[in-house]
């Protein structure tokens, strides 16, 4: 099978045909994306975080690193070769002045000084390092590797999700009680600045010339597409969610061909009959979380979703898709599938093949 | 609950500190004793916050105001409870472990700690070890209440259950542990002695851990 830097035009055809299948409900089985690590570059020390590297490393010195990574990646099933500039997730917050800091497997931001949430006035700032910088990787990424991978869009978080890295979580939390009208405001802001990166950086990926992906996650799309999210949500009330989240989540729809959402955790399921309503939102992308049993255990909440003619996303193992189709059938569903080793292990390729065979697709 | 303390109650309930601070400072004037005050408004009040966000009607937001307007209270009621040498009924020292930064559930297990009668030591996020260690042999904690986001700092759960024991401390404190990868398996892997899924049962699980301390 070919690895991420050997993908050919003849391989593009079978992923654009088959993804748009998929997208427009005619795929009768579900996509099967496996990207297995074969040996080679030390996979024990990868880390995808552009962050690791210092802010003044060259822009080619961080894409050597990625090299030997991609060169090791074989891509089985539905997997298509794809990059993107790993900054953390919810960078925006960094473009709209949050200090960013890389520690050991993640990146944080940190909040903002202010006294109360009147004091934050977000706004597009062209030169700020982050935004610079997530630019550059970007179009660097896809003067090397245009043509043959496609480039995704930095994380850029959920737009509540970067108001509570600028606020602090807890204060914003607070504040939606205390300053309800000035957390609206500023929601509807920043996510109109949202919009405003990620129009910039799709003109910038568009070039690459192989359609979109959604960055962290393994979705293609032959159009605008984004995984949209808000992890705060796990946290408050349905009505809460209809107040301060809803709207920009209508509005990021609005404005994206393929829209998909991250549901973190059984704390968001209380706003899953708010997630289906939105017309426009082509799928969900449902994820239990460390201690919670996996996806194939949710069966009821993995058939609401399909019936509300939602898409739906899953990270399983082999037993846990075998399970899913068995209940529900495999249309409509993408499964991204890693071991059954604790740790989610990206399979080796001898064992995707045999899981491929083992799944008939 | 004696009436004349329900407001109290019931603006704890509703997160209104404003109406907390006037109704301990009437109660006090009244002459209720700062640990009846305490126990039927304040602490029932906490209670009861926690029973609703058990069953779902109350969310992290309406924990974090009531939270805040008990603390409103207390720090009223402190001075008097001090004179009249009402003691906590025990010590926490809480800390989200090295590696994380994450720290809202640990506040909130922290403040629904503090509203339910402890003294509560907290020590901020990515806390090491042997901070955890230090700050019992200074404070005499009884309860290690260790907090995690992130899967993968998990095993400093651990290696804090090993440094309280190579420092001969396990045996005088109970650790106790929670956050969103933690199970009651993992809990039991690491040797912790009681784990819980959220900051309202980690007041019962704290409770009970005292209980079990003393029944030793």
């Amino acid at each position: 099978m070919p690895n991420m830097l050997q993908f050919t035009p003849a391989d593009w055809l079978r992923i654009e045909r088959d993804w748009k299948a998929w997208w427009a409900g005619e795929l009768a089985r579900p996509l099967v994306v496996i990207e297995a690590h074969a040996p080679g570059p030390d996979w024990a020390s990868y880390s995808e975080f552009v962050t690791r590297f210092p802010p003044e490393t060259p822009i080619a010195q961080v894409l050597d690193y990625f090299e030997p990574y991609l060169a090791s990646t074989h891509l089985y099933g539905d997997a298509f070769p794809r990059w993107w500039p790993n900054c953390g997730p919810g960078v925006a917050a960094a473009f709209l002045g949050s200090d960013l800091e890389f520690a050991a497997g993640t990146t944080w931001f940190k909040p903002l000084n202010l006294k109360s949430l009147a004091d934050l006035q977000p706004v597009f700032q062209p030169d700020n390092f982050w935004w610079q910088r997530v630019q550059m990787l970007t179009q660097s990424a896809v003067e090397r590797w245009g043509g043959r991978i496609v480039i995704g869009h930095t994380d850029l978080g959920g737009t509540l999700d970067i108001l509570a890295s600028l606020r602090g979580s807890q204060a914003l939390l607070l504040d939606l009680y205390d300053a309800p009208q000035e957390a609206e405001r500023l929601a509807r802001q920043i996510n109109r600045l949202w919009l405003q990166y990620y129009q910039h950086q799709n003109a910038q990926v568009r070039e690459a010339n192989r359609g979109a992906t959604a960055g962290w996650a393994p979705h293609w799309g032959p159009g605008t597409m984004y995984m949209l999210q808000c992890d705060l949500a796990y946290m408050i009330s349905p009505k809460m969610f209809a107040q301060f989240v809803f709207p920009d989540l209508a509005e990021c729809c609005a404005a994206l061909d393929y829209a998909f959402y991250h549901l973190d955790g059984k704390g968001q399921i209380r706003h899953l009959d708010q997630l289906l309503s939105l017309e426009r939102l082509r799928g969900i992308q449902w994820i239990p979380g460390d201690g919670a049993p996996p996806p194939e255990e949710w069966i009821p909440l993995l058939k609401r979703i399909r019936d509300a003619g939602k898409l739906c996303q899953l990270y399983v193992t082999l037993s846990g898709a075998k399970k899913i189709m068995q209940e529900l059938g495999g249309q409509g569903f993408l499964f991204y599938l890693w071991g059954d080793a604790p740790g989610h292990i990206a399979l080796t390729p001898q064992q995707a093949e045999t899981v491929l065979e083992s799944l008939l697709i | 609950m004696n009436t004349d303390l329900a407001p109290i109650f019931q603006a704890i309930l509703e997160g209104d500190n404003t109406t907390v601070e006037t109704g301990v400072r009437a109660a006090l004037m009244a002459g209720f004793a700062p640990e009846t005050i305490l126990n039927e408004s304040m602490i029932a009040a906490m209670d009861e916050v926690g029973r609703l966000f058990e069953e779902g009607d109350y969310f992290v937001p309406e924990m974090l105001i009531s939270a805040r307007a008990m603390q409103t209270g207390l720090a009223l009621l402190k001075p008097a409870l001090k004179t009249a040498n009402v003691s906590s009924i025990g010590r926490v020292v809480i800390g989200t472990i090295k590696g994380d930064m994450h720290d809202i559930g640990k506040n909130l297990v922290a403040m629904m700690l503090e509203g339910a009668g402890f003294e509560v030591v907290d020590l901020g996020v990515d806390v090491a070890p042997e901070r955890f260690v230090a700050c019992v042999q200074e404070n005499g904690a009884e309860i290690v209440a260790l907090s995690a986001l992130l899967s993968t700092t998990l095993p400093n759960m651990d290696a804090t259950i090993a440094a309280l024991s190579a420092a001969g401390l396990r045996q005088r404190v109970k650790v106790m542990i929670g956050g969103a990868p933690v199970t009651e398996e993992y809990a039991r892997q690491i040797g912790a002695d009681g784990y819980s899924p959220d900051a309202s049962r980690a007041v019962a699980l704290a409770r009970s851990l005292m209980a079990a301390r003393f029944s030793v």
